[in-house]
């Protein structure tokens, strides 16, 4: 009788348990930020797993990647498959820890790195890390990322039960949250985030000086492990700075990846001062008067990019692989359905509307 | 027998329950992803401030109060973050920019850069001078951390730079 009791004891303890967790798990589905809406930047990362992984290059980096090169051009005109694995201000050992990640599921010919990041040498805010690294698998890649990005206020167990750190949005829940609890729409192309609208550059800020001329020791470090990973995998690495003109980009910081590449044999290309070559114009191919390339100079960026990738490294053309051609098909199809679909509300309202919306928002608060 | 299977599950779920509340109920001075840096801020009533002619210009300062007096900008410039918050707002002026942020619905300057060396700070010291101007102008009461000479006071920082011996850049920040 006694044993009997007891075995009823273990069973209800651990169908409570079991109960427990089900309805955390649920309540995380529920209560995790979507990023369908205005801040699709944090579903980018987490998009990538579902792909079929044969990018002969894979682009890491920031805003000045996900915004200003469209995989999709490089596909339609050079037969490259690529994907950019982006995230909002991606510091240097967020992209560190990414490739490491992304080179568990396949080893392209060639990765571009933005180094726009090596401006910074710390930790910059808890809303940027979690972009980045919630859409993360759990990994080693992911736990060395968190260790590497957490800010003083951050704690890493919030990382592992994410409900620990989002509870308080249960008075924020839409119907959205409960729609996509389960599965959420794709936000990309290739990792591509599309803008169609146009807002010209008229003056830039002043530019002023930067506070130090050297970047930092630990943006070093990083650089240092792409580096180095790149060549124990017998992958190229292309060092850009991406054509964007905001924020400023200083003469001091470019000469250090002039150097660094000549040190470490790789190359580097300061797009900015190719604008011309290129075919940018900053009236009409900005979304944000200089600061991000809309879907016109991120097509008119990655022409270019894509000729040098193959002059340069002698990147495949696989237009004629009906496999892979046929996987760019839908690709292509859904890039230029959103094409139209921005183009005809732009024609109608002058602008989109929901990143017009966001912006009220802000002003407003 | 049932009886006392049926009270374990009670408590079982009342302790699911109590777990839940709080969960809900801890740590709850947030919104989410987004935690807004720009805290309350007031306007900063310390010594160091700028002054275009009579006015004078301080951190967290409504861009309202200065327009009010010098008009509009000669230029404009609206930037969003990568990715979000609010947008960074630059004011033009002959020889010193205005960054301008919202903060508790307010536009409040969030720094004044000094452009030119056509425009001297209230204590003296303008672009172009040397660098043993800064002590002698501004005191000792300054941290050096690279080439930068940090001055603080109340909630303001400003911020000098050199290099080759003279002044390249003046600017006062948020101190925090």
């Amino acid at each position: 009788m006694k044993k009997h009791s007891k075995l009823k004891i273990i069973l209800s303890l651990t169908i409570t348990t079991c109960l427990f967790l089900v309805v955390c798990y649920l309540a995380q589905c529920v209560l995790m930020p979507k990023y369908i809406g205005i801040r699709k930047e944090g579903a980018l990362i987490g998009e990538y797993y579902d792909e079929v992984k044969n990018h002969d290059v894979i682009i890491i980096g920031d805003c000045e990647v996900y915004e200003n090169i469209s995989p999709i051009t490089l596909w339609e005109e050079y037969g490259i498959t690529s994907y950019i694995r982006g995230s909002s201000q991606m510091l240097v050992w967020h992209s560190y820890y990414i490739l490491e990640e992304t080179l568990k599921y396949e080893k392209p010919d060639v990765v571009i790195f933005n180094v726009l990041a090596m401006k910074y040498n710390e930790p910059q805010s808890e809303a940027y890390n979690r972009m980045c690294l919630d859409g993360m698998k759990m990994s080693s890649s992911k736990i060395n990322a968190i260790k590497a990005s957490m800010t003083e206020e951050e704690n890493m167990i919030s990382y592992f039960v994410p409900l620990l750190r989002f509870h308080s949005r249960w008075n924020e829940l839409t119907r959205d949250d409960f729609k996509y609890m389960f599965d959420i729409p794709k936000v990309s192309h290739n990792g591509y985030l599309m803008r169609c609208d146009v807002k010209p550059l008229d003056t830039l800020p002043n530019m002023g000086y930067p506070k130090n001329d050297d970047f930092g020791a630990t943006a070093y470090e990083y650089l240092d492990k792409i580096t180095a990973l790149c060549k124990e995998n017998d992958i190229e690495l292309l060092l850009i700075k991406s054509p964007s003109v905001f924020p400023h980009w200083y003469d001091e910081w470019d000469q250090q990846m002039i150097d660094y590449a000549k040190e470490n044999g790789l190359q580097y290309v300061n797009t900015i001062k190719l604008q011309e070559t290129i075919g940018i114009d900053m009236k009409t191919d900005t979304y944000d008067a200089g600061q991000h390339l809309n879907l016109y100079g991120a097509e008119k960026f990655s022409k270019w990019l894509g000729q040098y990738l193959q002059d340069t490294y002698n990147v495949a053309d696989h237009s004629d692989d009906a496999k892979i051609s046929k996987i760019y098909e839908e690709k292509v199809k859904a890039y230029y359905e959103e094409k139209a679909q921005q183009e005809a509300e732009i024609a109608e309202f002058g602008y989109l509307k929901i990143y017009e919306e966001f912006l009220k928002e802000n002003k407003d608060e | 027998m049932n009886k006392s299977l049926n009270k374990i599950l009670l408590i079982g779920l009342l302790v699911v329950a109590l777990c839940g509340i709080l969960l809900l109920s801890s740590c709850g001075d947030d919104n989410g992803v987004i935690i807004d840096p720009n805290a309350t801020q007031n306007p900063d009533s310390s010594s160091l401030k700028f002054k275009s002619g009579d006015l004078e210009i301080y951190i967290y300062q409504e861009i309202a109060q200065v327009k009010a007096t010098l008009g509009e900008p000669v230029s404009y410039y609206e930037s969003a973050s990568c990715g979000y918050t609010g947008m960074d707002m630059f004011y033009q002026y002959k020889g010193f920019e205005l960054t301008v942020n919202t903060i508790d619905g307010k536009d409040v300057v969030t720094a004044i850069f000094i452009a030119d060396d056509t425009v001297t700070i209230p204590e003296g010291l303008k672009i172009g001078d040397s660098e043993d101007k800064i002590q002698s102008l501004l005191g000792s009461s300054y941290e050096k951390d690279g080439r930068a000479y940090n001055f603080k006071a109340g909630s303001t920082l400003l911020q000098i730079l050199v290099k080759d011996g003279a002044v390249i850049s003046i600017e006062y920040k948020p101190a925090n």
